[in-house]
């Protein structure tokens, strides 16, 4: 260690040096305070050895001069020939940290020092660490910050709806909770309420993904099915196995009169009447997004009328799990409460909010708290860019064997041959289901001539699809010609089924477009039977 | 909170109880309940019969056991939930995945 000696005492000096030299340490002499002050800056020691009683400045005030300039710990020990208490605490006053009573005592003055060192150098770790974790804590503020400006960034794209409101409450900085609303290309809404696993940053890192690919699938049109599938996709992608996102996603259509919905995982939503009160009550029927594979995940819809001036509400756990200054919860029930027909209208939206806040009041949230109202009423101009519908008419003919007919997921990949193009992908929910019920009129009661009233099966079921199979079995050869077609100056959307049992050539390509002047011709040249569909569906 | 566990005699069945809230803090003590069986058991019961309260985190821990437990051929119980944590569970379609009695 380097030891400034302050003594105006040469002998006194002179014996502490060859003692400390003695110990290996380096000694620095001062013979009064203003030569110490002047040393202590010039060779920074490790520790001082202070007399008290010396001409000019005393030792006291050149403790203080010197403790005063100090940005690390520096030991002084006086070295006092007075003993009274009053001297002693004035050492330690003076910013001494310890005294040692003339004449000196070799090996209490060794214990001392080494005692000190120990001090010192637990005091050097701990400034090390304390300037280690302030550096830390920059990075973190500033990753922190850097976080924040991207999640603003992504989400900034969500503007204020009339047919939404939307209540957002974080926990802390970066909310768990999600809601996105976003303009399709069919002029209706997509809104989604999301809750991930957990709070803070870890909880907000899903918000991402979901926030690009809601509102890529928005732009592009495609099935609310189809959201709800790419969503749990992408999170089931992305997040690790106990990180998932309770949602439910819904799609108003244009005339705000029907809402369909995809429920996973979140609190029971309310279709509110005009009179504020609980008219219907929905209740989850999925599991929430990410937990599930893409084979095991299901995609139906539940579709709600609403009237005029009905409304959803939806809402995060966090609204019911609040809890009051005396730790009790609000609870379901007096959250439904609220319902009670004493607001109603534009005003309940405020009121809800205004009656959660209130009962919180007080008390740390534990949770994000979110809501959100669909309000049923006609979408308003879309501002989001529209894609210009520049499509040429086309059609889809295929003539399926006896062989295809056997196969549970024919409907599906007879879809695929053309869902790509954007204008069938955002009504594929419900062609799927109408060629599904013409294909199986068509094979059921055309070609195999079977009734399944008197089996009492109404729903297609495994049983059916075997008894289907059987009876195909059976007939030697059978046909059913497709014909998809769309036709986008008249807005019209036709299929087109006919079977027949004895196979012939037949150029489908030299058929009249129109599907009941292609129908008589399958008919001219021996068609059994046909079965025609044609669906009005808006092109924009 | 705490959480114990016990595995039967052949030690082909471990049994893990949750007392008191089941939430993010048992993350570290739930997931031991599991991992330091000396042999993997055949099935799991989940006991909630002194459980009060689950989070989603809890949720969470449950996926992680059914990953552990094999995912898709997983055999796991979750039986004595009161009504608050049976609605949690139920919310979230649990019985897609688990047996809850």
């Amino acid at each position: 260690m380097k030891i400034l000696v302050v003594d105006d005492q040469a002998a006194n000096r002179g014996l502490l040096t060859y003692l400390l030299e003695e110990d290996g340490h380096e000694v620095i002499a001062a013979c009064d305070g203003y030569q110490g002050v002047e040393k202590f800056d010039s060779m920074v020691p490790d520790l001082v050895l202070m007399d008290v009683m010396m001409p000019g400045m005393d030792g006291y005030e050149t403790a203080e001069r010197i403790k005063a300039r100090l940005d690390k710990y520096v030991p002084i020990i006086f070295l006092t020939a007075l003993s009274d208490d009053m001297s002693l605490s004035r050492c330690i006053e003076s910013g001494g940290d310890d005294f040692l009573t003339k004449p000196v005592n070799e090996t209490l003055l060794t214990a001392k020092i080494k005692a000190h060192e120990r001090i010192r150098e637990l005091n050097s770790e701990l400034s090390k660490k304390n300037e280690e974790l302030e550096k830390l804590y920059n990075l973190f503020k500033q990753e922190h910050e850097l976080a924040e400006y991207v999640f603003e960034a992504a989400i900034s794209g969500q503007k204020d709806n009339e047919n939404v409101k939307k209540f957002l409450s974080p926990m802390g900085g970066f909310s768990g909770d999600l809601i996105l609303v976003s303009h399709t290309n069919r002029n209706s809404l997509f809104i989604m309420l999301g809750d991930f696993t957990g709070h803070g940053l870890p909880a907000a890192l899903g918000a991402l993904p979901i926030t690009q690919t809601f509102e890529t699938l928005a732009r592009q049109g495609a099935s609310l099915g189809d959201l709800a599938r790419q969503l749990n996709q992408t999170l089931y992608t992305y997040l690790p196995g106990n990180m998932f996102c309770a949602a439910n996603i819904i799609e108003l259509n244009a005339q705000g009169s029907n809402a369909s919905c995809w429920m996973g995982g979140l609190p029971d939503m309310f279709v509110v009447n005009s009179q504020g009160n609980i008219g219907q009550v929905l209740s989850s029927g999925h599991m929430p997004l990410g937990v599930l594979s893409s084979k095991s995940f299901k995609s139906d819809i539940v579709d709600v009328k609403l009237e005029p001036g009905e409304r959803l509400i939806t809402y995060s756990d966090g609204v019911t799990d609040c809890c009051d200054v005396n730790g009790e919860m609000l609870g379901e029930p007096r959250f439904e409460q609220m319902f009670d027909g004493k607001v109603k209208g534009d005003a309940l939206f405020d009121y809800l909010v205004d009656q959660i806040q209130a009962f919180g009041k007080g008390r740390p949230q534990d949770d994000d708290v979110s809501m959100l109202e669909v309000v049923a009423r006609p979408i308003g101009k879309n501002t989001a860019e529209k894609q210009p519908v520049n499509m040429l008419p086309w059609q889809l003919s295929t003539r399926l064997e006896i062989s295809s007919h056997r196969e549970m997921d024919l409907v599906a990949r007879l879809l695929n041959l053309f869902a790509n193009r954007a204008w069938v992908r955002a009504r594929k929910d419900k062609i799927h289901q109408i060629i599904k019920s013409q294909y199986h009129y068509v094979v059921d009661q055309l070609l195999l001539k079977v009734d399944w009233s008197h089996l009492g099966l109404v729903e297609e079921n495994a049983e059916r699809a075997a008894e289907r199979s059987n009876r195909l079995d059976k007939l030697a050869d059978a046909q059913i010609y497709v014909m998809i077609m769309g036709e986008p100056a008249q807005a019209e959307f036709k299929i087109c089924l006919a079977s027949r049992k004895i196979p012939a050539e037949l150029d489908l390509s030299a058929l009249d477009p129109d599907p009941f002047s292609a129908m008589d011709i399958l008919k001219a040249s021996s068609a059994d039977e046909g079965h025609c569909i044609v669906l009005e569906l808006p092109f924009y | 909170m705490s959480i114990w566990a016990s595995a039967s005699q052949d030690g082909r069945a471990l049994t893990i109880n949750i007392e008191g809230r089941f939430d993010f803090s048992a993350h570290q003590d739930f997931r031991e309940s599991y991992e330091k069986t000396e042999k993997d058991p055949d099935e799991y019961c989940v006991d909630m019969k002194e459980t009060t309260y689950l989070d989603s985190s809890a949720l969470g821990m449950l996926l992680l056991l059914r990953d552990h437990a094999g995912g898709d051929s997983a055999n796991i119980k979750i039986v004595n939930c009161n009504q608050d944590v049976k609605k949690i569970l139920t919310i979230s379609n649990f019985e897609q995945l688990f047996s809850i009695d």
